[in-house]
């Protein structure tokens, strides 16, 4: 027995609408045109619903090349077309198991993709970033080292570096002392390229390292230094992320978690700012390790040198001062108790194995040995960015260091 | 141009052929959309929720269920339209956008390592090269999207080369930047013309019957009322604002009062120009739909409409209300947020701190979510809404006889590289 219904038939040759009679035979589904003869038969296998209006029951053919539809807008007809052919294909469709298996392998991507962010790209960059030639890091430092004087310096473009340049007359008092220290740090660190460092006018109390042996002292670090040890300190960290090529390192991470979560995660809305999230709190973990290994090796170069590395720890604690509400978690420094804690740690079997012969850090002539500088040569270079009064000095305040001032440049921030 | 066989074939009748088409008369040849607003409400709250915990993966479902939604919804002269796209082609176009852009990404990188990192020169070019690979991703992701809508049986389909597109755009986008936005109108129209007249309804060919001139005539004053503003601007910046205090207030972050007073009223001239802006702009859309949509021409078939430019605008002052309206409404969770924590944990300690970040979080979500959901049923479902309802169509008795064409649907890579690019569309 067959069910006959009138529904709206397109055959998919022309656009032409057509009322058809459909007959729901036990195998098949017959529909005729109103002179009777019969337009098309399908299978009730070979049918498939089509998307559709609210209250429209489309049919075509799987695997036809024509794009024939049946339209069924009587629901009796659309009931009995469902009672004889049983549950049918929804082209297109997205059912909840569909949504439930998209959400499921959606989370198993990001889980796993966060574990290689984790785990797999620190341990890339480790094997990668050594193999980059010196010659290209200092190419790439040529360029991010244009991009950071324009950043930081926005003043007077001449007189940025403090402490001029060695005319006729030989450079002044404290350029001589300043450029006695950091050779002394360089014949002791032994780099694979020259070390060139500079006191630049900014308020804040920091030091920042590029790739390509550029290091960046400011003008408010000098200020706060209280001896030439804790100068020292600082630069020495700076010298350990040199050594540790953190510059490349930084780039290659970066490009790294780029392509790892910018691929992934299209542009919807908050995508974007969720790839931004991941990748701060990343990089702040993975700077974080880098700082701590840059400490190590800083305080290891000064122990090399024959003195107290504790006095890096001192001017972190100083000039950290109370820190400020910001979660762990994106902190790109360790806090300033524990990296003075690790020196610590670092200094004391150094100070064991060389029978106690440590300075004690205060000034330029320690108890064990002489002291980088002479005290007459610190005198001088405390005074480096003050040679020519007035003019650039706009703001004598020294500032709490001010973290993401200097954004992207690298983990090298102090 | 209409086509003579066409009135001719309007009259003859052969026996065979009258017994197959629809006796009654034929419905009356306007559009409507069929679709509720709580139904469309449903796809895209589930869709952006979705997206978020599939941090975006889900984004190729959710696409299809909208556009779905949209085109079955969608009815002219009584028939709806279809899509027939799936999900799993988007996201196969995702993964072939992938497998091509890799390497150029790649490329680029170690072109960086190499060069320098942002050497403005490359980093420009670079830009302009994507730009120009998003206008020809997007014109194989109008082509996917064409392929994937069927009328009455009959599959629309593109033809034309994509870099040719691309590179019109190309040019056109010079001329625009080098005549401060006077040639818009003509590149509108130009590109326009391009994609209707290989834009193919089965054997129909497509045209677009706009003028370029025509638009500038419409949309000269809001141009006008643009550079006014900017003149405006700076000539009131000039004489009111000593860009000195302004310097300074911006280095020093100072509490001198004069120069804070400069930073408001810079401030407020800003504002003042961007509202001008967002009325212009919303304007200048309502006017291009108009001009887009009279222009529209299929075979025989002439589009009309009589939408109206403050209906549009509305559509867009929704969002702006409703978007206003989130944010209240999220400042006020967020203050209560804050004294619940305050009371809850110390600021300063580990628990205060974690609780703040999820709450920042949570909030950012909210917001980013809400502003979108807003966007969708505000602005694009309305517009579409607004464009089918405004429409007639003459002509349209000739619809009965289009021959399908031997056209293919074509693959969906043009999809995921405007997804990948950020090429967008609907």
């Amino acid at each position: 027995m067959t069910t006959p219904g009138t529904a709206i038939f397109f055959d998919g040759v022309t656009s032409a609408r057509q009322t058809v009679t459909v007959e729901l035979s036990p195998a098949v589904l017959r529909l005729r045109a109103p002179d009777g003869a019969t337009l098309a038969e399908w299978p009730y296998a070979d049918v498939a619903a089509f998307s559709a209006p609210e209250g429209v029951l489309r049919l075509g053919r799987i695997k036809s090349p024509e794009l024939a539809r049946l339209e069924i807008r009587d629901p009796t007809l659309a009931a009995a077309f469902a009672a004889r052919a049983g549950a049918i294909r929804q082209v297109g469709a997205i059912d909840g198991r569909t949504r439930v298996k998209v959400v499921g392998w959606s989370f198993a991507a990001v889980v796993s993709a966060l574990l290689v962010a984790i785990f797999g790209v620190p341990a890339i960059v480790a094997r990668v970033a050594p193999l980059v030639p010196v010659r290209v890091e200092q190419r790439l430092g040529a360029s991010v080292d244009f991009q950071v004087r324009s950043l930081l310096d926005r003043g007077d473009h001449d007189r940025f570096e403090c402490g001029g340049t060695a005319g006729p007359g030989g450079a002044p008092a404290s350029r001589v002392a300043f450029d006695k220290l950091v050779r002394t740090l360089e014949a002791g660190a032994a780099l694979p390229l020259p070390l060139r460092v500079a006191v630049v006018r900014r308020p804040e109390a920091n030091a920042i390292a590029l790739p390509g042996g550029r290091v960046y002292v400011f003008e408010g670090l000098v200020d706060k230094a209280e001896n030439a040890d804790e100068l020292a300190g600082v630069i020495a960290h700076e010298v350990g992320h040199i050594a540790h090529r953190d510059g490349v390192r930084a780039v290659i991470q970066a490009a790294g978690l780029s392509f790892l979560f910018g691929m992934l995660i299209g542009d919807f809305s908050g995508g974007g700012a969720a790839v931004i999230a991941m990748r701060t709190v990343l990089q702040s973990s993975y700077s974080r390790e880098t700082e701590a290994a840059a400490d190590a090796y800083g305080a290891g170069l000064i122990v090399k040198l024959g003195r107290d590395p504790r006095a890096l720890g001192d001017i972190l604690m100083r000039i950290a001062g109370t820190p400020g509400p910001m979660a762990k978690i994106l902190l790109s420094h360790p806090e300033a108790r524990e990296r003075a804690a690790a020196i610590a740690a670092i200094a004391g079997p150094a100070r064991a194995a060389t029978g106690a012969a440590l300075a004690d850090g205060t000034g330029g002539g320690g108890r064990a040995g002489p002291g980088l500088v002479s005290t007459a040569e610190w005198a001088a270079l405390k005074r480096i960015c003050k040679a020519t009064p007035q003019a650039a000095r706009r703001d004598a305040t020294p500032q709490a260091p001010r973290r993401g001032a200097i954004p992207q440049v690298g983990p090298g921030e102090q | 141009m209409r086509d003579p066989t066409v009135g001719a074939m309007n009259d003859f009748a052969s026996p065979g052929f009258s017994a197959t088409i629809v006796p009654i008369a034929a419905p009356p040849a306007g559009a409507r959309f069929t679709g509720a607003m709580r139904a469309f409400r449903k796809v895209i709250l589930r869709g952006a929720l979705l997206q978020v915990v599939t941090v975006g993966i889900y984004r190729f479902w959710l696409t299809t269920d909208a556009r779905r939604f949209l085109w079955a919804n969608t009815e002219i002269g009584g028939d709806s339209l279809e899509y027939t796209g799936t999900a799993m082609e988007l996201f196969l176009g995702f993964l072939m956008a992938i497998a091509l852009l890799v390497p150029v990404y790649v490329l680029l990188f170690l072109g960086t390592l190499e060069l320098g990192l942002v050497s403005q020169l490359s980093s420009l070019s670079a830009f302009a090269f994507l730009a120009v690979f998003g206008q020809y991703a997007y014109y194989r992701a109008r082509r996917y999207r064409l392929t994937r809508t069927v009328f009455r049986g009959v599959r629309l389909h593109q033809s034309g080369s994509p870099w040719s597109y691309a590179l019109r755009t190309l040019l056109w986008w010079i001329l625009i930047a080098s005549t401060l936005g006077l040639a818009y109108p003509w590149a509108q129209a130009s590109l326009e013309r391009y994609k209707l007249a290989h834009t193919h309804y089965g054997e129909w060919q497509g045209k677009f019957a706009g003028s370029g001139t025509r638009l500038f005539v419409r949309g000269i004053g809001l141009w006008l009322i643009m550079i006014v503003a900017f003149v405006a601007l700076a000539a009131a910046m000039a004489h009111f604002v000593d860009g000195a205090a302004l310097a300074r207030a911006a280095r020093t972050a100072s509490k001198n009062s004069a120069d804070g007073k400069a930073v408001v009223i810079a401030m407020g001239l800003g504002f003042g120009v961007l509202a001008v802006a967002g009325v212009t702009y919303t304007i200048l859309q309502a006017i291009i739909m108009r001009w887009w949509l009279a222009g529209l021409r299929f075979g025989p078939l002439v589009v009309t409409t009589t939408l109206k430019k403050r209906r549009i605008f509305g559509a867009y002052f929704r969002c702006f209300l409703y978007t206003l309206l989130l944010l209240i409404a999220l400042s006020i969770v967020a203050g209560i947020a804050i004294g619940v924590i305050a009371i809850a944990a110390k600021p300063s300690d580990e628990t205060g701190q974690t609780l703040v970040i999820a709450a920042t979080v949570a909030m950012y979500l909210v917001l980013a979510i809400g502003v979108w959901v807003i966007y969708q049923m505000t602005i694009k479902l309305r517009i579409w809404r607004l464009c089918v309802e405004s429409v007639a169509i003459a002509g349209f008795d000739a619809i009965e006889r289009v021959h399908a064409d031997r056209s293919r649907p074509s693959s969906a890579v043009g999809e995921g590289l405007a997804d990948a690019l950020g090429a967008g569309g609907i």
